[in-house]
């Protein structure tokens, strides 16, 4: 392992095609690296080489410890069943840097990840090329997926489609290609979350006076991901009402769970000095209500 | 026209990360670095090429108030977005300035605007908020009341 790593622009570089929207652009120049930053290769200080074994390693549990109460005795193992999908189809919509993807690969699933963004695509090829996984990873965009209508026996998409302008023609299409009655499962940034109004709305909107210059969707693209320096070009949180309302015409037994793994991190900054030892009992009831992700999970309904 | 900026003032350099004194024994540092981190501060580079870019004819000075007076428009460059510390800077320039020059703000969000007395107040306002914590002590004695609330009702229902 050495200390050097390329910086952002050559990361861009080495992508198979170039981008061909500003959101898939900002992506591409921006990666989600669970890194100290977007788009970085230190973690806690340390820098990586992007791409390499020590990256995955250090990205993976990173994402993995944001996650740990949705774990079992595998990762994502209280929202995921990989036993009944092993060597079935299933589909993930924006891989990033292919976590989620390895972790289905891994499982024995006949995975197929996609994203827009140039730089994940090689990212997670290199990954299971560099853990010996199969899968099939495509540079795809979610509006216009190549598959056809009922191919997949799973779908899912991870914290991605809220930073699509297009959501509902998104899930349009995901579920499209989904089987009849086959098991989906999608997380979204949440809208009425902790995170969004104490961080976005009364720290940038109000304290930082934001809210005059930003409108709503503004607000919220400049100050999601990437928000310590520019912002990215869309997000769009939604709220548990507009989640059912936008899934009820696909599936008819749509389950929203609040997700709070966000709430220790916004605690310290609310709390300093108390709020990072809050037991868990004390933030559950909080986060189950105002957490900053809703699983949005069912079946695709049959007709 | 002949524009004089009040040059970067800036004695903290910025960080990436949730870099925050994690122990309770140095609370004043715990204070610091969460009030640093939420500000969110620009580097000087930054401001001073934000300026240059916004203001070409602009001319930059760090702190040199004896020229104000010669100037047009004096604009402030925050790195955070409501300049924090910047309250005694903005006294003295205005008791400095001729009554004509124009007081402005560009900030490390890159929005500009005047500083009228009504702005000034929002800032000033807002700067309190953002040091003293009122908000968030506030919402802890909420938290504390509505937290048993909300764990007997999940109780009640079963959710655990």
């Amino acid at each position: 392992m050495t200390s050097e790593s390329p910086p952002k622009s050559q990361i861009t570089e080495k992508a198979a095609a170039p981008a061909t929207n500003p959101v898939a652009e900002w992506w591409a120049e921006n990666p989600m690296t669970y890194a100290d930053d977007h788009g970085l290769v230190t973690y806690e200080g340390v820098q990586v080489p992007f791409g390499s074994i020590e990256f995955f390693d250090r990205l993976d549990r990173t994402f993995l410890d944001w996650n740990k109460p949705l774990h079992s005795d595998v990762p994502f193992g209280k929202i995921f069943d990989y036993r009944r999908y092993q060597g079935k189809k299933v589909l993930e919509i924006g891989c990033g840097m292919g976590t989620m993807a390895s972790l289905w690969a891994k499982s024995g699933a006949d995975v197929t990840a996609v994203d827009l963004n140039p730089v994940a695509v090689e990212t997670t090829k290199k990954r299971f090329d560099s853990f010996n996984l199969t899968g099939t990873i495509l540079r795809v965009d979610g509006k216009t997926l190549p598959f056809p209508d009922g191919h997949f026996d799973y779908v899912y998409s991870w914290g991605v489609l809220h930073h699509s302008p297009d959501l509902e023609k998104s899930l349009t299409e995901m579920f499209r290609v989904a089987k009849p009655n086959a098991d989906f499962g999608v997380m979204l940034y949440h809208r009425k979350s902790f995170l969004h109004w104490y961080m976005t709305e009364y720290i940038e909107g109000f304290l930082h006076r934001e809210n005059k210059f930003l409108n709503p969707l503004e607000l919220a693209s400049r100050y999601g991901d990437g928000h310590r320096e520019e912002g990215n070009p869309h997000t769009w949180p939604i709220t548990r009402k507009e989640a059912t309302e936008m899934f009820y015409e696909h599936s008819q037994d749509v389950r929203i769970d609040t997700l709070g793994t966000e709430l220790d991190g916004l605690f310290k900054l609310m709390l300093p000095g108390v709020g990072m030892r809050l037991p868990h009992w004390v933030k559950k009831p909080w986060a189950r209500r105002f957490g900053w992700s809703l699983w949005i999970s069912g079946h695709k309904a049959t007709v | 026209m002949i524009k004089s900026i009040i040059g970067i003032w800036f004695t903290d350099p910025p960080t990436f990360g949730l870099d925050i004194q994690k122990s309770i024994k140095h609370p004043v540092q715990m204070y610091k670095d969460v009030v640093r981190y939420k500000s969110n501060p620009r580097s000087s580079e930054t401001m001073k090429k934000m300026f240059t870019e916004r203001f070409p004819t602009g001319n930059l000075v760090c702190f040199d108030l004896k020229i104000i007076n010669q100037a047009d428009e004096v604009v402030l460059l925050y790195p955070d977005a409501i300049g924090l510390n910047w309250g005694e800077t903005e006294r003295r320039i205005k008791k400095q300035a001729l009554p004509n020059t124009l007081i402005s703000c560009l900030n490390g969000r890159g929005r500009y605007f005047v500083l009228t007395r009504r702005t000034q107040f929002s800032l000033r306002f807002r700067r309190l908020l953002e040091k003293t914590l009122i908000t968030e002590f506030l919402s802890s004695i909420a938290f504390v009341i509505l937290t048993p609330i909300l764990l007997s009702y999940d109780l009640i229902r079963r959710r655990t």
